[in-house]
C-alpha cells in the first residue's frame, strides 16, 4: 500500500520509533504502575511490594536492551534518538544500577521514614531519563534526557524527610544542578547559532568544513556544554556538590547517583565529543593543545589528585566513596582521549565499577545503623561481627583499589593501555601514581574493620536483610567474575562503540 | 535600522535587569526586575518574528510564574536584618574583571557572520506551524517533558506534604 500523505507516512512510522526507545517506555511505564499501586495500597502497609514490582519493570527494561543486540543502529523520531549498542549496553548499566539500589532501599528505606512507593516510581523515571540520554543524537533529546534523569534524583536526594541533612543534599543538588544546566542550555543555543541545527552531526559537519579556531560561538558553545557535563560526573573542579549530596542522600540513592548518573553523564559526553566535536580534539598546526583534549588532560589530573588526595583525610566511609567515586570519574575522563580503544575500556569500566560501587555503598547501608552512623570508628570489629559482609566489603574495595583478580584490575589496565597505546605517558604515569595512593584510604577501611582493637562496648549485631545480602552478592559475584574471564564483556564494549564513530 | 535599535534597547535593557535581580538585596525589588527581564525578552521574541511565543512569555512567566513568585515572597515576608549584610568584596571584584576581560575578547574577536539559516516562512511563529512543530518531528522532548512534570509534582508532594502515610 503506499502512502498517500505524508501525515500517513509519519503515522505508519510511530511503531517503529517507539520501538526504539523501549526501554525508556518500559522505564515510565514501571514508574506509572508504581504510583497507581502505591495509591491502592493501605497506607500504613510496607512498600516492599512496590521495590520488587519496580524490580520486575528494570528486569523487563534489561531485557528489552538485550533482545536488540547486534542490530544495525537505527534513528528514530526524526533523528532526535538513535537505537544502537551503545545505547543498548548503557541502558542496561542503568537498569542494573537502578535495580541494586531500588534491592538496597528494598531492605534498608523500611525504617528511614522516608519517602516509600515515590522513591520506586522516581528511579524508574530517572532511569528512563538515563535511557533516552544515552540515545539522544540532537541536543535537544539529550537536554530534555538529562533533565528527565536530574530532576527525580534532586528529589530522591532529599527523600528521608525526617533528616535535614537529606534536606541540604537535596538542596544543594538542585540549586546547583539547575545552575550547571543553565551552562548547558547557553552552550546549546550558542551551538544552534553556530551551527544552525541541534543534530550532532550537523555541527561535525562545520567543524568538518571550516576551521573552528576562529568561530568564537562555537567554541564558547562548546565549552559550556562540556561544563554543564563535567558537572554531571562532578569532575573537578565542578566537584563541590557531590561529598555533601552523597553523604546526605539515602545511601540507595547515593549508589543510583554514582553509578547510573555518572554513567550517563559520560554516554552524553561521549556522544557530543565524538559525534559532534571530534574536529575540535585538536588545534590546528602550532595550537595542538587548544582543542579539548588538552583541556580534558588537565581536568582528568586534577580531578584524579584533588579527589584521591582529599579521600586520604576521610572518616567517614560514606563522604570517602563519595570522593573514590569523583576519583573514578577522573580516570575514565582519560577514556575519552583515547579514540575507539577508550570509548571501549570506558564502557568496561562502567559496568565494573556499577558493581563495585552499588555494593560498597549497599554495604555501607547494611552498616548504617538507625542513627546513621557512618564513620570510620563505627566499622572497627565488624570483620568479627559481620564476618560474611566484611569479606564482600573487603572484595569490593579492592576491586575499588584496582587490586587482581577483580573487576577493578582490568578496568584500569584496558583504560591505561588504551592510554599508552595514544601516547598519553605522563597522564597514564599520572593515573597509576593515584591509583597507589587510592590503595591507602580503601586499604584504612579493612584494617579497621579486622586489624584494630575494639574500644567501645559490644555493639548488637545489624539484622541481615535478604534484599541487600541480594545486591551484594550480585556485585560480588560480577566483580570477580569480570576480574577472571573479563574478555566476553570487553567485547561486548568494543562492539559497541562501533557506532560512535 | 530599526530592528538593530530595537535589538540592541530590549537586549541592553534586558541584560541591566538581569544584573539588577541579583544585585538587589530586597527580593521584592529582585522579582520586579526580573519580570521587567522577562518582558524584554518577550519583545526579543517579537522582535525574531516569533510572536506566538512572546504573547507565552508575557502570559506564562511574567504573568502566572512571577505572580506565585511575589506571593511566596510576600508570605515569606523577610525582615531587613534576616537578609544580611553583603560581603565577598573579593570574589565580586575578580568576578567584574573577569566579566570585563570576557567582554573585550568576545567583542574583539566576534565576527558575526550571517549564517545560512533557512528564510522565515510565512507562517513562521504562528500557533499553527508551531503546533505543527511540536506534534510532528519534535513529538518526543514534547511528550518526554510531561514525565519530567510528572516527577516534578510527585517531588512536591514528596517532600512539602505534612503527612504522607
Amino acid at each position: 500500500m503506499i502512502p498517500d500523505s505524508i501525515a500517513e507516512i509519519s503515522a505508519s512510522q510511530v511503531p517503529g520509533d517507539l520501538m526504539a526507545i523501549l526501554p525508556f517506555l518500559v522505564a515510565v511505564a514501571g514508574g506509572l504502575v508504581v504510583i497507581i499501586v502505591d495509591l491502592l495500597m493501605r497506607p500504613k502497609a510496607s512498600r516492599q511490594a512496590l521495590g520488587i514490582l519496580s524490580l520486575l519493570f528494570l528486569v523487563l527494561m534489561i531485557l528489552a536492551c538485550l533482545v536488540d543486540v547486534g542490530k544495525p543502529p537505527e534513528m528514530a523520531f526524526s533523528d532526535l534518538v538513535v537505537a544502537d549498542d551503545f545505547s543498548r549496553f548503557l541502558g542496561v548499566i542503568f537498569a542494573v544500577a537502578a535495580a541494586l539500589s531500588a534491592l538496597t532501599a528494598i531492605g534498608r528505606l523500611p525504617d528511614e521514614g522516608a519517602a516509600r512507593g515515590e522513591f520506586y516510581a522516581l528511579l524508574l523515571f530517572a532511569t528512563g531519563g538515563a535511557c533516552l540520554l544515552a540515545q539522544a543524537t540532537d541536543l535537544i533529546s539529550m537536554f530534555i534526557g538529562l533533565e528527565c534523569l536530574s530532576i527525580p534524583a534532586y528529589i530522591l536526594a532529599a527523600s528521608l524527610r525526617r533528616d535535614p541533612r537529606s534536606a541540604e543534599a537535596g538542596f544543594k543538588y538542585f540549586i546547583l544542578g539547575a545552575f550547571a544546566t543553565g551552562f548547558l542550555v547557553y552552550g546549546i543555543a550558542l551551538l544552534y547559532g553556530a551551527a544552525g541545527s541541534t543534530q550532532l552531526k550537523e555541527i561535525a559537519r562545520l567543524c568538518a568544513t571550516q576551521p573552528w579556531t576562529g568561530n568564537l560561538m562555537l567554541i564558547v558553545g562548546a565549552l559550556l556544554v562540556l561544563v554543564g557535563l563535567l558537572f554531571k560526573i562532578a569532575a573537578v573542579p565542578f566537584h563541590m556538590w557531590a561529598p555533601d549530596v552523597y553523604q546526605g542522600s539515602p545511601t540507595p540513592a547515593t549508589a543510583f547517583f554514582a553509578t547510573a548518573v555518572k554513567a550517563a553523564a559520560f554516554a552524553a559526553l561521549l556522544r557530543v565529543l565524538f559525534m559532534a566535536l571530534p574536529d575540535m580534539r585538536t588545534g590546528t598546526a602550532g595550537y595542538e593543545d587548544a582543542g579539548w583534549a588538552g583541556l580534558l588532560t588537565v581536568i582528568a589530573i586534577l580531578t584524579m589528585s584533588v579527589a584521591n588526595l582529599i579521600a586520604l583525610v576521610q572518616n567517614d566511609v560514606k563522604r570517602l566513596l563519595a570522593y573514590s567515586s569523583i576519583a573514578h570519574a577522573g580516570y575514565l575522563i582519560i577514556g575519552l582521549l583515547c579514540n575507539q580503544e577508550g570509548a571501549a575500556a570506558i564502557l568496561f569500566y562502567l559496568a565494573a565499577y556499577t558493581f563495585m560501587t552499588v555494593g560498597a555503598f549497599a554495604l555501607v547501608a547494611y552498616f548504617e545503623h538507625k542513627s546513621g552512623g557512618t564513620s570510620m570508628t563505627e566499622y572497627v570489629g565488624l570483620g568479627r561481627r559481620h564476618p560474611v559482609a566484611a569479606v564482600a566489603l573487603c572484595i569490593l574495595l579492592f576491586s575499588l583499589a584496582g587490586i587482581p583478580p577483580t573487576a577493578g584490575f582490568f578496568s584500569k589496565f584496558y583504560l591505561f593501555r588504551a592510554a599508552v597505546n595514544e601516547g598519553f605517558i605522563v597522564l597514564t604515569v599520572v593515573a597509576v601514581l593515584n591509583s597507589v595512593v587510592s590503595a591507602y584510604y580503601y586499604l584504612r577501611v579493612t584494617v579497621a574493620m579486622y586489624m584494630e582493637d575494639e574500644t567501645q562496648e559490644k555493639k548488637p549485631a545489624v539484622k541481615a536483610s535478604f534484599a541487600i545480602a541480594l545486591a551484594v552478592g550480585i556485585c560480588v559475584l560480577f566483580v570477580l567474575l569480570m576480574g577472571v574471564h573479563p574478555t566476553p564483556y570487553l567485547d561486548a564494549a568494543r562492539s559497541s562503540v562501533l557506532s560512535l564513530f | 535600522m530599526w530592528e538593530a535599535i530595537f535589538f540592541w534597547g530590549f537586549g541592553g535593557l534586558a541584560a541591566a535587569l538581569a544584573v539588577l535581580v541579583i544585585a538587589m538585596k530586597n527580593p521584592i525589588h529582585s522579582a520586579v526586575a526580573l519580570i521587567g527581564n522577562m518582558f524584554c525578552l518577550a519583545a526579543l521574541f517579537a522582535l525574531l518574528d516569533a510572536h506566538f511565543l512572546a504573547a507565552i512569555q508575557v502570559l506564562v512567566y511574567a504573568g502566572a510564574i512571577m505572580v506565585l513568585f511575589m506571593f511566596v515572597i510576600m508570605l515569606l515576608n523577610l525582615k531587613a536584618e534576616e537578609l544580611g549584610r553583603s560581603r565577598r568584596t573579593l570574589a565580586k571584584g575578580l568576578g567584574l574583571v573577569l566579566l570585563a576581560w570576557v567582554a573585550v575578547r568576545f567583542l574583539a574577536e566576534f565576527k558575526g557572520e550571517a549564517l545560512a539559516l533557512p528564510a522565515v516562512t510565512e507562517d513562521y511563529g504562528t500557533i499553527e506551524s508551531i503546533g505543527r512543530l511540536i506534534f510532528g518531528p519534535q513529538i518526543l522532548p514534547f511528550e518526554v517533558a510531561s514525565v519530567l512534570l510528572l516527577a516534578a509534582i510527585l517531588g512536591a508532594v514528596t517532600i512539602a506534604k505534612k503527612r504522607l502515610w
